[in-house]
């Protein structure tokens, strides 16, 4: 998964799939390491991406392994480390 | 067994949107609430609650002098004592035995439960169980997780003996505590009258969504298996209405045939917690004229974090 797959993918959660043009997230060195309440992701909208990358992914994402996936960087390094890479 | 409603005015979600400063189309997409109840400053819990159960007693064709005992599941009483359920009856008429149970979006099953093992240990005939939440009293209203979701208002059912086969099926119940912290209000109302800071509902959606989708199929398929049916033999799934993107994953994962009509209440009544599952019980009695007879499923989970639930017949 790439820093701009994850913006892409964070830009849904925020805005809605039909999000207007200059509705887009886009994710800084120091984004990376913020939470996802910080940059407007609700919990609801992070069991949405949890789910999200388990399927495009096929990971298999435990209790424990959800909660600890508290930012955008968090969620890079488990994917890089876990996943079957497909496109978003 | 007979059903009765109380509805606050339905707000659309274009007011929430805006308030949150998103679009109607997200609240839309992501749960699926078009609209919520939002109660009046005169819509109290009790009034609500008395509503329902009138509109109940009613639909029973039944006076209040045959109810043994009134019950209300909430977890919005603004007063930690008394209770509302003495304060419904007592606006009914009625000095019989009355109290609260708390436990929050799975109160009512947990409550039709304790009314069933009331009329089968022969304390009462009938008793009237009464599901009503104020939950936008304790919503931040720019929370983005609990907003757009939660809503107002109370739904009720009068439980009487019968001779003939039973209506209500024996409960599936539990709880996990330890996750407590998903859903709960923070801080405390003392804590709150000492600070600055506002007691409101907070939620773990990560965690709740993810409990529920792990725990909420298998407790319907204990709720067939106990009660000794099968999908055949139901015609209603009504699960809490705690949004309806999930209710529509528990859904799937119980892969329902398609004669079985899942309650979707929360798309224009919002999620009322304790109320939500008689609401939308009332709501698919009056679509769904034909199934009388037949078996609903009811499930209730949440706060707690805890579930319960059953097989009703319908009426």
């Amino acid at each position: 998964m790439t820093t701009s797959e994850m913006e892409k993918l964070i830009t849904i959660l925020v805005h809605g799939e039909n999000h207007p043009a200059d509705r887009v997230v886009t994710l800084s060195e120091a984004d990376l390491d913020k939470s996802f309440d910080q940059l407007d992701v609700d919990s609801l909208a992070r069991a949405e991406m949890v789910e999200t990358i388990s399927d495009t992914y096929q990971i298999q994402i435990s209790d424990e392994q959800a909660g600890e996936l508290g930012t955008p960087r968090a969620v890079l390094e488990f994917v890089a480390a876990h996943g079957t890479r497909k496109d978003l | 067994m007979a059903a009765g409603a109380y509805r606050p005015p339905r707000v659309d979600s274009l007011a929430t949107a805006e308030q949150l400063g998103l679009s109607r189309e997200w609240i839309v997409s992501r749960t699926g609430v078009e609209s919520r109840c939002v109660a009046g400053p005169t819509e109290s819990v009790v009034t609500m609650a008395v509503r329902a159960a009138q509109d109940a007693l009613t639909t029973a064709g039944v006076s209040e002098e045959v109810v043994g005992a009134v019950l209300v599941a909430t977890s919005t009483n603004p007063q930690l004592c008394p209770a509302i359920a003495p304060q419904v009856a007592a606006a009914l008429g009625l000095r019989v035995a009355a109290f609260d149970i708390n436990i929050a979006c799975s109160g009512f099953c947990y409550t039709l439960h304790v009314a069933r093992s009331l009329i089968v240990a022969g304390s009462c005939d009938t008793v009237l169980v009464v599901g009503a939440d104020r939950m936008l009293d304790m919503v931040n209203p720019s929370d983005r997780a609990t907003a757009p979701v939660f809503a107002d208002g109370a739904g009720a059912v009068l439980v009487t003996a019968t001779e003939g086969p039973p209506g209500v099926g024996p409960v599936v119940w539990g709880s996990d505590g330890s996750r407590a912290t998903a859903l709960e209000m923070r801080p405390t109302l003392f804590e709150a009258n000492n600070s600055s800071l506002r007691a409101e509902l907070k939620m773990d959606g990560l965690a709740v969504t993810r409990w529920a989708c792990s725990t909420v199929p298998a407790v319907v398929r204990e709720i067939l298996s106990v009660t000794g049916i099968g999908w055949e033999d139901v015609a209603m799934f009504i699960p809490h209405q705690a949004n309806w993107k999930l209710i529509q994953k528990i859904a799937k994962a119980l892969d329902l045939p398609e004669k079985v009509a899942v309650a979707d209440d929360v798309r224009l009544t919002g999620n009322t917690s304790s109320a939500s599952v008689p609401l939308a019980f009332h709501r698919l009695l009056a679509t769904e004229p034909a199934r009388s007879g037949q078996w609903a499923v009811l499930v209730g989970f949440g706060s707690g974090l805890a579930y319960a639930g059953q097989a009703v017949r319908i009426p």
